[in-house]
């Protein structure tokens, strides 16, 4: 069972944990909610928790051993695009892509650390051979 | 045995004596060759791999699967529109996969490959999410509401 980035966006699984309310989920129980089945699954998704917590997306009760997400973490999942916004987006033509790309990358290197993380792997869930078809 | 027969023995004898030596002769320079030609393919694949790592464009290069026609916008755009005026059910009864959605009677786009593919499109785009992977690798998504 794969949780890499390219399989699970880190904003499908805060989202997943968004759900979970403010108390958090431990990762053997959020593993059997993804879908997982083998013990090496709980490795994996607790791999990518202790990640995602090392970037400030996620919080970490140590003691009861509970994932839940950050405040800003659960700013991201909470800041949906508006549909006016949505079509806006979708209205930029390629040749100008380029142009929003630098904005991102801008932001990319001086907006806040986590969002910064957020970005290069969504680019690296985006770009991976894995979603070509 | 008659003095003819051992006679046409003898001949046949004196006839295949050479034709077997010949033979293992033959069968000994196929064995030099084949060991040769064994050693020569060895040399020639230490000298390619030299090659590929000296200049990387003489590696071969993988073959491409045949990639199918993408999905149209307008055909995403649609499916899109449905999802999101039917979520909250879709959302409450577990999620979506190309197969439920193609076994609701309401569902109205029956192209398989093309629901797929937009399903795929959507996720990247954030108007669904990866919730869960079911059995046999089936991708349950919500959506994003």
């Amino acid at each position: 069972m794969p949780f890499s980035v390219t399989d699970f966006r880190d904003i499908d699984l805060m989202m997943r944990l968004g759900e979970e309310g403010s108390d958090g989920i431990k990762a053997k129980d959020l593993v059997g909610l993804l879908g997982g089945m083998k013990d090496e699954d709980a490795r994996h998704i607790g791999s990518r928790l202790a990640w995602m917590h090392r970037y400030g997306m996620l919080d970490f009760d140590p003691k009861r051993k509970l994932w839940s997400l950050s405040g800003s973490g659960g700013r991201v999942v909470d800041s949906k695009i508006l549909a006016a916004q949505r079509v806006q987006i979708e209205a930029v033509p390629d040749e100008s892509l380029v142009e929003v790309m630098a904005h991102i990358t801008t932001r990319f290197r001086h907006g806040d650390a986590m969002t910064a993380h957020l970005l290069r792997r969504e680019f690296a869930f985006g770009t991976s051979p894995k979603r070509r078809f | 045995m008659t003095t003819a027969l051992q006679q046409m023995k003898e001949t046949l004898d004196r006839v295949l004596a050479p034709l077997s030596e010949q033979l293992s002769t033959v069968d000994s320079e196929i064995a030099t060759q084949e060991a040769e030609l064994k050693e020569l393919k060895e040399v020639r694949t230490q000298i390619v791999a030299i090659l590929r790592r000296i200049d990387p464009s003489l590696a071969p290069t993988a073959k491409k699967k045949p990639e199918g026609a993408p999905v149209s916008e307008e055909r995403v755009r649609e499916i899109q529109e449905w999802l999101l005026a039917n979520a909250e059910i879709l959302n409450a009864n577990g999620g979506i996969t190309t197969s439920s959605l193609r076994e609701r009677p309401d569902f109205p786009f029956s192209n398989k490959t093309a629901t797929s593919k937009a399903l795929i499109v959507l996720h990247d785009r954030g108007v669904l999410r990866l919730d869960r992977i079911g059995r046999g690798a089936a991708r349950y998504y919500k959506v994003v509401i």
